[in-house]
């Protein structure tokens, strides 16, 4: 891919982020997805920071999901009368960008740890098993003033103001969207209840209280 | 360590209890940081970093009649606060009790129950190691470094108080070595008297919300619930009913936890989804219970494919009569 055709991908990403990508460039983007995996990282790059400056909760999709969604889209009543390529038909670029955002996100943002309990076995056996220990970044101590947050090392791509960082799965209906901030209201109702149970079963004092996504704090007063 | 090995048990459960010792163990480390709050009346700032931002809060601690009372305010941003009781200090709670090294040497009988589940020791599942000495809040720290054994838990770098055992900084570390959140106490200030520092904060408003009553049962699994998986090394902690409906479930290995939500819903909308909010991780799928649908999320400080493995798992312990 050349660096031009590069450069206009990530402007349509960005339009993408903000809500304003033009049909015609989700479609190039959802093409261009399929061969250069560095388009996902940029995307959840873009929604992270995002999420980040607004200190939300981002919804991922799930692994897999590309597989589901593509199914869903097949059943589709109007895909499937079109025969041709089903985007051709999704008039509101609204529509085709919540589609894009999902597709992206899971391919991209989390590492899927294998099924079952092979987890601890099969990775974390080599981790156990070697020793002396030898010290990984972040573990050095006494710990170095310069230690990032996560998302800080991820670059500084300008967050878009507002960004599709809330992405869910219409697993029976089709193609209908939970609000998100439905879900986002519900979780940090939820992450407000789970902060009692960390505050007294993880022995650290009053930290688990400082993690309570502040617009929940006030329901809790 | 190699002095520490040939200490008898009588020595280390002294240790344990006396945080000033000149080379405290890890374990009895974490045991008198789990017990600081119960004992010490401060007040205090602190900062609060993750992602990309950083909030500060005040924080007044005192413990009247043997239980914690915490006021917490945010000092940037909205304004808001939040009071909690903390249970009694003659109940202790089951994470508190994952971090003992050996049978309570209190002498209380409060929790002294024989059902008590067999607890594992916290560090099957972490590599503990004292990293030095580090200076917080003006105050000398021990420098803790806490790395897990797989890959289903977070590390730690905690440094904890040498004279009061209370956590004076905390980085949560995740699988690829990134910093999740830092915790750090800016300064603190230790109070004699409970009343100077409950006066304080009394003068602000705000509600204390009591935590939840002290269950001393021990339940070892939930009673409506069973989960096919759980990490090795988390235990079930208790459950309550929230309202609307929800049934909570708690976990925890003595540092980390999670819990476990479980609402009955109806629609044909169903959402599924993994979130993220700075060390926080949240999965929230459904499953069918008979003939109810159930939505499940999983939130917890635990990376998020664990928290969906778990999700994934959940089954009734009953299938609940058709008629409803």
């Amino acid at each position: 891919m050349t660096e031009q055709s590069n450069h206009s991908l990530t402007e349509s990403l960005s339009a993408l982020a903000d809500g304003e990508a033009t049909p015609l460039e989700v479609r190039r983007l959802l093409k261009a997805s399929e061969t250069d995996p560095q388009l996902g990282a940029r995307w959840a790059r873009y929604n992270l920071a995002g999420a980040a400056m607004r200190r939300d909760v981002s919804v991922m999709a799930p692994e897999g999901f590309a597989a589901g969604l593509s199914e869903a889209i097949a059943n589709e009543p109007s895909a499937r009368a079109s025969g041709s390529g089903w985007w051709q038909h999704l008039g509101r670029a609204a529509v085709a960008a919540s589609v894009a955002g999902a597709v992206l996100l899971g391919v991209q943002q989390y590492p899927a740890g294998p099924a079952g309990g092979e987890v601890a076995s099969s990775q974390g056996g080599s981790e156990t098993s070697s020793e002396p220990v030898s010290l990984p970044a972040g573990h050095n101590s006494p710990i170095q003033p310069t230690a990032r947050t996560v998302s800080a090392q991820s670059g500084y791509e300008p967050a878009p103001r507002r960004s599709k960082d809330v992405v869910f799965i219409p697993v029976q209906s089709g193609t209908v969207q939970v609000p998100a901030e439905e879900v986002r209201a519900y979780l940090n109702q939820l992450m407000q209840e789970h902060s009692d149970n960390a505050a007294r079963n993880s022995n650290q004092g009053v930290l688990p209280y400082a993690r309570v996504p502040s617009d929940a704090d006030e329901q809790g007063n | 360590m190699r002095r520490a090995r040939c200490l008898t048990l009588v020595t280390l459960v002294l240790l344990a209890t006396a945080a000033r010792a000149e080379d405290p163990r890890p374990l009895a480390l974490l045991e008198a940081m789990a017990g600081a709050g119960q004992s010490i009346h401060y007040r205090g700032s602190f900062t609060y970093e993750h992602s990309n931002s950083m909030e500060s809060f005040r924080v007044f601690h005192w413990v009247d009649d043997g239980r914690a009372h915490d006021r917490v305010e945010a000092l940037n941003g909205p304004e808001s606060s939040l009071q909690r009781l903390g249970p009694g200090d003659t109940c202790q709670p089951l994470g508190y009790r994952l971090l003992q090294t050996g049978p309570t040497e209190t002498g209380e009988e409060a929790s002294g129950d024989d059902s008590a589940p067999e607890l594992d020791r916290l560090d099957n599942y972490y590599q503990l190691s004292l990293r030095g000495e580090e200076r917080i809040a003006g105050r000398p720290t021990y420098t803790l470094e806490v790395r897990p054994r797989d890959l289903l838990r977070y590390g730690y770098i905690l440094n904890i108080d040498q004279e009061t055992g209370l956590l004076l900084r905390s980085l949560l570390i995740d699988e690829n070595h990134g910093v999740l959140e830092r915790f750090q106490f800016v300064e603190l200030e230790l109070e004699d008297e409970a009343d100077t520092v409950r006066r304080e904060a009394k003068s602000l408003p705000g509600e204390t919300a009591s935590s939840p009553e002290c269950d001393t049962r021990s339940p070892k699994t939930p009673s409506d619930w069973m989960l096919s998986w759980v990490p090795p090394g988390f235990v079930f902690s208790g459950e309550r009913q929230l309202a609307e409906d929800i049934d909570m479930l708690m976990y925890t290995d003595g540092l980390a936890s999670f819990s476990v939500f479980l609402q009955p819903f109806s629609g044909q909308i169903s959402v599924e989804g993994r979130a993220k909010s700075g060390a926080t991780s949240a999965f929230m799928g459904q499953l069918a219970a008979g003939a109810r649908d159930f939505r499940v999320t999983v939130v917890g400080e635990i990376p998020v494919h664990v928290a969906e493995q778990l999700a994934r798992g959940i089954s009734p312990r009953l299938i609940p009569a058709l008629q409803d």
